[in-house]
């Protein structure tokens, strides 16, 4: 897989997991959007896997912004796991890594509180 | 100034990967670092992915042109289209405290960079952006 991103999830217990693999530009960015936002329930809890993504540009950092707004809203938990090193630059960069909560590994997800 | 690259692509989310594989190339041909090519090839998809949306609206047959230039211990990247003037307005990043999707283009394109501005269009142009940094 050169070019795009691979998504894959499952519900595990209290929470479902989301794993995003490959480089979200806009061309890949809407496709993400959907898993985020379809993965999102009320009152629920989504653990987002970040440790492949190669590669993110402002389209997928809209994406996770929205998700986390959506989360928000529904009284729901949002957090990044593992987040790989190009998506924790552009987080960095738009200020966002001390907005969402970012965990190191999915134990250390589980227990935040899972 | 000859530019060490210069190349056509189509006006298309798809064509993104492909112009930045090309540039990475380029860059780092031109002897910059891999981080600092990391950094100007992420700032290049934003102005790219501008062109696309804003300013030919998604239209089907649009292209646009990339030129690289050495200038010194300088690149330049140009990005030339044919879509609506853009202008010094079009530059300006919002608010980061505004938390919502979007909007955070410009600010990469300036926190990755040494300097953007638009130029005067060449001949056949509408537009030309220009993004540096420097190579070390």
């Amino acid at each position: 897989m050169r070019d795009g991103v691979e998504i894959t999830s499952r519900k595990s217990g209290d929470f479902d997991w989301l794993g995003i693999a490959g480089e979200v530009d806009m061309h890949a960015s809407p496709q993400v959007r959907k898993a985020l936002l379809d993965a999102l329930q009320p009152k629920s809890a989504l653990l987002v896997d970040l440790s492949a993504v190669r590669y993110m540009d402002s389209s997928g950092v809209a994406c996770l912004v929205e998700a986390f707004q959506t989360a928000r809203k529904q009284g729901s938990r949002f957090a990044l796991v593992a987040v790989a090193q190009p998506v924790l630059n552009v987080l960095r960069l738009a200020r966002l890594d001390k907005v969402f909560t970012l965990y190191a590994s999915l134990d250390e997800a589980l227990a935040g509180g899972g | 100034m000859m530019p060490i690259f210069d190349r056509e692509f189509p006006a298309q989310t798809a064509a993104l990967a492909e112009v930045r594989a090309a540039l990475d190339a380029a860059c780092r041909g031109a002897g910059m670092s891999e981080r600092a090519t990391g950094d100007l090839v992420l700032a290049v998809n934003e102005a790219c992915m501008n062109v696309i949306q804003h300013g030919y609206a998604y239209a089907p047959d649009a292209v646009f042109r990339l030129r690289l230039l050495q200038d010194g211990g300088m690149l330049h990247v140009h990005v030339l289209d044919n879509a609506r003037p853009a202008g010094l307005d079009d530059l300006c990043p919002r608010a980061l405290d505004d938390l919502r999707p979007g909007g955070l283009g410009v600010h990469f394109m300036r926190q990755l960079s040494d300097g953007i501005d638009y130029l005067p269009a060449p001949a056949g142009y509408g537009n030309l952006l220009q993004i540096s940094k420097r190579i070390a």
